[in-house]
């Protein structure tokens, strides 16, 4: 059954928007990732245009993010105060990214840094999160608890986050929240596939916190982007928003219950996985000959 | 301009000397000459009737409303395919679509077609813009070719059927993707290998019910509409944790 998305001036396929936002879902609430590095290059490859696509899938991740943090909540595994904390450098980083993307469109190069950037961030994430996934599940524990001396242990403003159970200055997850949040205004995407592996490596967060917390987030982020997308270029279409809602916030609930059984590094090589092949397939493109050389935009 | 104009006027003098009739040759009618989109709309059919008084072949041309088209062209930069050049084109149609009774190139020669347009490859947009250094209409071939792999522009021309001598009959299926805006439909009525009359007709496309409320409300109240998608999508997202933790 075909219907017409009235912003993004297509008509698609009814199930198939369904389905692609039940897969986006599932694999949000199993991740705690908003899934924005999978559902534009989705969107768009059904034929949505690039920027309804970026658009209308901000608003869907406002509503799964939501559904995933009550999911997660109840369960007891945000933290608030350390997702406040990230979220308050996210907001100065959007700004922050706003202005850099300003700039780089300015220089005529903003595709080739979008691509580029998309390549080298997905691809050493992958890389860092598969070494990292492999060694645990082989040497299991093994040599575990060697003690560090990380970047954040002398800066000031220490506080303890007792749902995760650190002790450490709040500079270090604002930094993360605000350097997350440049890449993500100038990458036009959530940036829970950053997010996670920086809370899991950088910050030592307890892997069953991750999730809910950057979920978190995550739903402020999208709404800021949300709102912004829709008075500025006025490129969130909200019916195709609708249907992606209806099939998300039900896979979202199965990923979280799956998350739930499914252990941290298990979960982490998967989700290495697929940050993989998005990152192959988008070098790939990038060093192979086009079918056409000529595009419209 | 003044060039074009005497051009266009010596032609129309030239054209009405040698056939005398002038356009009541052709009466018309649309089957509609409104096409409503909403929210079930998968393309249209675009049916035009005519009449002549004497025998002819007939070609129509369909236009879309005019839009500006940038084309870009890759090139490999250090072992990466980068966008490089651009061609900034103004008045591009969103929709080309020829029909016609009898193949082109027999009833019209190649200036007739070239003069009036008819046939993509005798398109020509004005440019803007332009960044490169290869030939631009390499990159307006490129958009024509581009407009035709996505069903706006006809890659060979629709049939245009005879009822009797004097009837015709032309329909054209348009896809989903369609431009909403004014139409226009001009048709030729050709003899002897020139263009013996020729008449425009419009109609419209546009959007109806839910399509334009949520189209008028997002261009139309930008802020409403902003705050509207954050709140509906917050709504949404209880609304759902809710539901399943009953069901």
């Amino acid at each position: 059954m075909q219907v017409y998305l009235p912003i993004a001036e297509v008509s698609v396929d009814l199930f198939t928007l369904l389905a692609l936002g039940g897969g986006v879902g599932f694999i949000s609430g199993l991740f705690g990732i908003g899934g924005g590095f999978l559902s534009t290059p989705l969107l768009i490859l059904i034929g949505v245009p690039p920027a309804v696509a970026v658009g209308s899938q901000a608003s869907q991740l406002v509503a799964v993010s939501i559904s995933g943090v009550i999911g997660h909540w109840r369960r007891g595994r945000v933290d608030f105060k350390m997702g406040g904390v990230m979220l308050a450098g996210g907001i100065c980083g959007s700004f922050i990214g706003v202005w850099l993307f300003g700039i780089l469109k300015e220089m005529g190069q903003i595709d080739l840094f979008i691509s580029l950037s998309f390549v080298f961030l997905l691809g050493f994430i992958a890389t860092l999160m598969m070494c990292e996934g492999l060694l645990t599940s082989f040497l299991r524990k093994s040599n575990r608890k060697k003690k560090k001396r990380r970047w954040f242990k002398y800066l000031p403003l220490k506080t303890r986050f007792k749902k995760s159970g650190i002790y450490m200055s709040m500079l270090a997850p604002f930094t993360i929240g605000c350097f997350v949040s440049i890449l993500v205004s100038t990458l036009g995407i959530g940036g829970g596939f950053l997010m996670v592996p920086a809370m899991v490596y950088l910050l030592r967060i307890p892997p069953s916190m991750v999730g809910g917390t950057s979920l978190f987030q995550i739903m402020f982020v999208t709404g800021i982007v949300t709102f912004l997308q829709a008075f500025k270029y006025q490129t969130v279409d909200m019916v195709l928003a609708t249907l992606m809602l209806i099939g998300g916030v039900i896979g979202v609930q199965f990923g979280v219950q799956l998350s739930t059984k499914l252990k941290g590094e298990y979960a982490r090589l998967l989700l290495a996985s697929i940050i993989m092949v998005v990152c192959i397939r988008l070098g790939f493109d990038l060093i192979t000959m086009p079918e056409d050389l000529y595009f419209v935009e | 301009m003044l060039n074009k104009i005497l051009l266009t006027f010596v032609f129309l003098l030239t054209v009405s000397a040698q056939t005398v009739q002038a356009s009541e040759d052709i009466s018309l009618d649309l089957v509609d000459d409104f096409i409503a989109i909403n929210l079930n709309f998968t393309g249209s059919e675009i049916v035009l009737f005519g009449g002549v008084a004497d025998q002819g072949d007939i070609i129509t041309v369909i236009r879309g409303p005019s839009e500006e088209q940038i084309v870009r062209r890759k090139r490999k930069v250090s072992g990466l395919w980068i966008s490089r050049d651009r061609v900034i084109f103004d008045d591009v149609p969103s929709l080309y679509w020829i029909a016609s009774s009898s193949p082109l190139r027999k009833i019209l020669p190649y200036t007739g077609l070239q003069k009036h347009k008819i046939g993509p490859k005798y398109l020509s947009f004005p440019i803007r813009s332009s960044k490169t250094s290869e030939s631009r209409i390499t990159f307006k071939n490129a958009l024509i070719r581009q407009k035709q792999k996505i069903g706006l522009y006809s890659k060979t021309p629709s049939k245009v059927k005879f009822m009797g001598r004097h009837l015709f009959k032309s329909s054209v299926k348009v896809p989903a993707n369609i431009k909403p805006g004014p139409y226009s439909i001009d048709v030729y009525l050709v003899r002897d290998q020139k263009i013996a009359s020729h008449r425009v007709i419009h109609f419209k496309i546009g959007k109806i019910g839910t399509s334009k409320t949520v189209y008028s409300f997002a261009h139309d109240h930008r802020v409403f509409y902003g705050l509207f998608a954050v709140m509906f999508s917050v709504f949404f997202g209880l609304a759902s944790t809710r539901l399943f933790r009953k069901g």
